[in-house]
């Protein structure tokens, strides 16, 4: 009972822009009050489960990423829907999402002792080379024109400066008490996507017709299209596993680091950003299984993987139960009911997605302007409950008229959205990681772990300029 | 039909006319009596958080006694900047309220200082009054603050880290550093989860953190407490010494509590303390703190802006440290 009212909820906060997780596990906590602790952490963690899902949906349909981590998402599965294929993301994000999150769970049983000391491991140096390795993400999304995209991430990064600074307290560019945070993401995040999106939709109103083309819309993806993104899925599942286990790194930097994979195996990596599905099975299976990734530290050391895990520690102590090293001993049954929870949870879930889908995709068949006005209401009222506060629907109309502006002029938004994820987390950790190596980078490489990352992300910057450079070269040949 | 829509029109226009006019008369003859309507209570801390949790109960308890219900409205955000924005736009009549913490009004001389000043509030009563505490790993190699000092001369400094840059955290680190005469290097981590990590990661070897934050770790055997910034030890750890007691004159705490805009009558104050004071009485509350393993510490208005002042003052002492 508990877990199908998490789910429908969740579903409901997932696909609201601005509704993250964190926030709708905070708005149920009151309710649990006069509940039993095991019904209630089904409830909650179901409802943590059921945003990833969610948030995919509307990141699909009307390129609105309901959580920060179907921005990823979004890049595909928008496309998708705009070529009438609505019906085939949504289906492939439900099914990889349900892959993912069973398959993480599994992991989670088995793993989760002797993974919690490996989340441990992670320190200044390892997160800035996680960071940095997000980062070099940007030059495979701009395989495209390399200038437009680097301009747009170096915006976001200067951005991301924005705020209290986190080593020194000193204020940075806080032009009023509202930005000593920061300039708040999931507006902005909105802003970019959606909000730009309503303004081309408006700019569209004079052809008729709809977004999506009729007919095809509801169909739900093949077994073949299932057989085709099935290594995308479980590499995003493991992927997204393992970096849900580092405490100060989410399902955000995971659906990130997935897609990139995803792309770089592809053996049509052009067609990413353009609708590949592959790509939705990538990152929802990486957000979907970055969820169980976090319960790994959090259940075990009581340590919280992500914001939203740090909530349901909240929930636990309100239940007279102290999370950490103690919990597996002294209420063996929370855990379990949580896996439980989990392996029943996924299927159904996956179910219910596929049988809404259809009827989800029935969204494309509005008529433009309805579909602009209506994605315009769902962004003031997201951005807005966030922190009950105008300011947030300021910042995302802001960035929407600055995401028009940039998508007009051809430069793509979304390394902007990474640069921002990452830009903070990324200066953060250098400087802790300085202060800890009193000001040598040597640091860096005598830790193993930041070695083999910063390594990979070595790799990743490189990768598709080394690509960019052969193909070229070839066709000067020729 | 369309004579009879017009008429159910014109009644529902005259009932409203009536019925906002008997407001208007009621409202004018109980003006002597708070509360006549529900009172807001702005929360600095974000919805479901432990403290925030605290506040709704608070207010739940509370409604008995006032006769009123009070309403949490959560308005985090800005370093406390949002909450106070939230209560200024408000007349001040004790309608509206804020549950704040030491830190936001230690913000008033630092980042929050061209926006709001100390003297815009006035201070009904405060609910919490924790200390802080010293922790490393038990099976390191400090076993008393002392031992931390000594390390440090030796070594020509310790990596000590804990919440924030500038917070109550960084602040007694330094005092502490002051008083021993030795050089430390602060690592401000982002939140006291963050902190335990690090330090059972082995990335730091000695962090400040609020009691609570280790309360299971140092029961697991995982952590050991050195050493606690209150007058006395704590209940929960009796074997830990206070900064007095190990020779360091340092006696911090940071305070939770509830505070209006300037110029709240003087009886609809006393109203609101002695209506938070009850609910903090009531078992049911009592109960809940319990279960929540949270601390809870009353003081009536006076006793409350006293300290306040004080600790506002000391802050501003160690931030001229900070900057040094």
């Amino acid at each position: 009972m508990a877990l199908f009212a998490g789910t429908f909820i969740g579903y409901f906060v997932g696909a609201m822009p601005g509704l993250n997780p964190t926030l709708g596990i905070s708005l149920l906590i009151p309710f649990t009050f006069g509940m039993k602790a095991v019904p209630a952490m089904v409830l909650l963690t179901g409802l943590y489960m059921a945003c990833e899902y969610g948030g995919g949906i509307t990141a699909i349909l009307i390129n609105t990423p309901g959580t920060s981590a179907a921005a990823a998402t979004a890049l595909d599965g928008y496309p998708l829907t705009r070529q009438g294929k609505a019906g085939k993301a949504l289906g492939i994000s439900m099914i990889s999402s349900g892959i993912g999150n069973f398959l993480s769970t599994l992991l989670l049983i088995v793993s989760a002792v002797p993974l919690a000391s490996f989340a441990l491991k992670f320190g200044g140096p390892e997160y800035f080379a996680l960071a940095f390795f997000g980062l070099s993400i940007v030059s495979s999304l701009s395989m495209d024109n390399m200038l437009k995209g680097w301009t747009s991430a170096i915006l976001g990064l200067l951005l991301s400066c924005v705020g209290v600074d986190k080593i020194d307290g000193v204020s940075r560019f806080v032009v009023s008490y509202h930005f000593l945070g920061g300039v708040p993401f999931v507006p902005a995040m909105v802003g970019l996507f959606a909000i730009s999106e309503v303004f081309i939709l408006f700019g569209e109103t004079e052809e008729k017709g709809t977004v999506g083309y009729d007919g095809i819309v509801s169909d739900l993806p093949t077994a073949a299209d299932i057989k085709f993104t099935m290594p995308a899925t479980l590499r995003g599942t493991l992927i997204g596993y393992i970096v849900g286990v580092i405490p100060a790194a989410g399902a955000n930097i995971a659906s990130w680091l997935a897609y990139n994979d995803a792309r770089q195996r592809s053996k049509r990596p052009e067609l990413f950003g353009h609708g590949a599905i592959d790509g939705i099975a990538a990152c929802e299976s990486a957000n979907n299984a970055a969820v169980s990734g976090a319960l790994v530290p959090l259940l075990t050391l009581g340590i919280p993987g992500s914001s939203a895990a740090a909530v349901l520690i909240g929930a636990l102590t309100i239940q007279g139960l102290q999370p950490g090293p103690l919990l597996f001993t002294r209420n063996p049954e929370i855990p379990y009911s949580i896996f439980a929870a989990f392996l029943v949870g996924a299927p159904l879930m996956t179910l219910l997605g596929l049988y809404c889908a259809k009827f989800f995709a029935k969204v494309t068949l509005v008529p433009r302007e309805t579909l602009a006005f209506s994605v315009l209401g769902v962004c003031v009222l997201g951005t807005y409950a966030l922190d009950n506060s105008i300011f947030g629907v300021w910042v995302a109309f802001a960035f929407g008229v600055l995401g028009y502006v940039m998508r007009k002029c051809d430069y793509s938004t979304a390394p902007m959205v990474l640069a921002m994820v990452l830009g903070q987390m990324a200066e953060y950790n250098l400087r802790l990681a300085l202060l800890m190596g009193k000001g040598s980078f040597m640091i860096f490489l005598r830790r193993p772990i930041s070695l083999v990352v910063l390594a990979l992300a070595l790799f990743s910057f490189v990768a598709p300029l080394w690509k960019k450079y052969r193909t070229k070269a070839k066709e000067s040949k020729a | 039909m369309k004579a009879l829509k017009v008429t159910v029109k014109f009644r529902k226009v005259l009932l409203f006319v009536l019925l906002s006019g008997l407001c208007l008369s009621l409202s004018g003859v109980a003006r002597a009596a708070f509360p006549e309507k529900p009172v807001t209570i702005v929360n600095s801390a974000t919805a479901g958080s432990p403290t925030d949790v605290l506040a709704r109960q608070i207010a739940h308890y509370g409604e008995k006694f006032l006769g009123q219900p009070m309403v949490v409205v959560n308005k985090p955000g800005g370093g406390g900047g949002a909450t106070f924005a939230a209560l200024l736009t408000e007349p001040s009549d004790g309608y509206t309220v804020a549950s704040i913490n030491a830190s936001q009004i230690t913000a008033l001389q630092a980042q929050l200082k061209k926006d709001f000043s100390y003297d815009d509030f006035e201070f009904i009563c405060s609910t919490q009054l924790d200390p802080y505490a010293v922790a490393v790993l038990a099976d390191g190699p400090f076993k008393t603050a002392q031992d931390v000092a000594d390390y440090a001369k030796k070594e020509g400094t310790v990596m000590i880290g804990g919440q924030g840059t500038g917070t109550g955290h960084h602040l007694m680190i330094l005092r502490f550093a002051q008083l021993g005469g030795f050089d430390v290097t602060w690592l401000p981590y982002q939140g006291g989860a963050d902190s335990v990590t690090n330090l059972l990661g082995g990335h730091v070897q000695v962090i400040a953190t609020a009691p609570a934050t280790v309360n299971q770790y140092v029961e697991a055997g995982q952590i050991r407490i050195i050493a606690i910034s209150g007058e006395k030890r704590l209940e929960f750890f009796p074997d830990a010494p206070t900064f007095k007691e190990s020779g360091y004159d340092i006696v911090m705490t940071i305070y939770r509590g509830f505070i209006a805009k300037k110029g709240i009558p003087a009886p609809v104050k006393a109203k609101l303390s002695s209506t938070i004071k009850s609910a903090m009485e009531e078992p049911g509350f009592q109960e809940f703190v319990k279960k929540s393993n949270q601390m809870i510490d009353y003081m009536d208005s006076d006793d409350f802006a006293k300290y306040a002042k004080r600790d506002f003052d000391q802050m501003a002492e160690m931030m001229k440290l900070q900057q040094q």
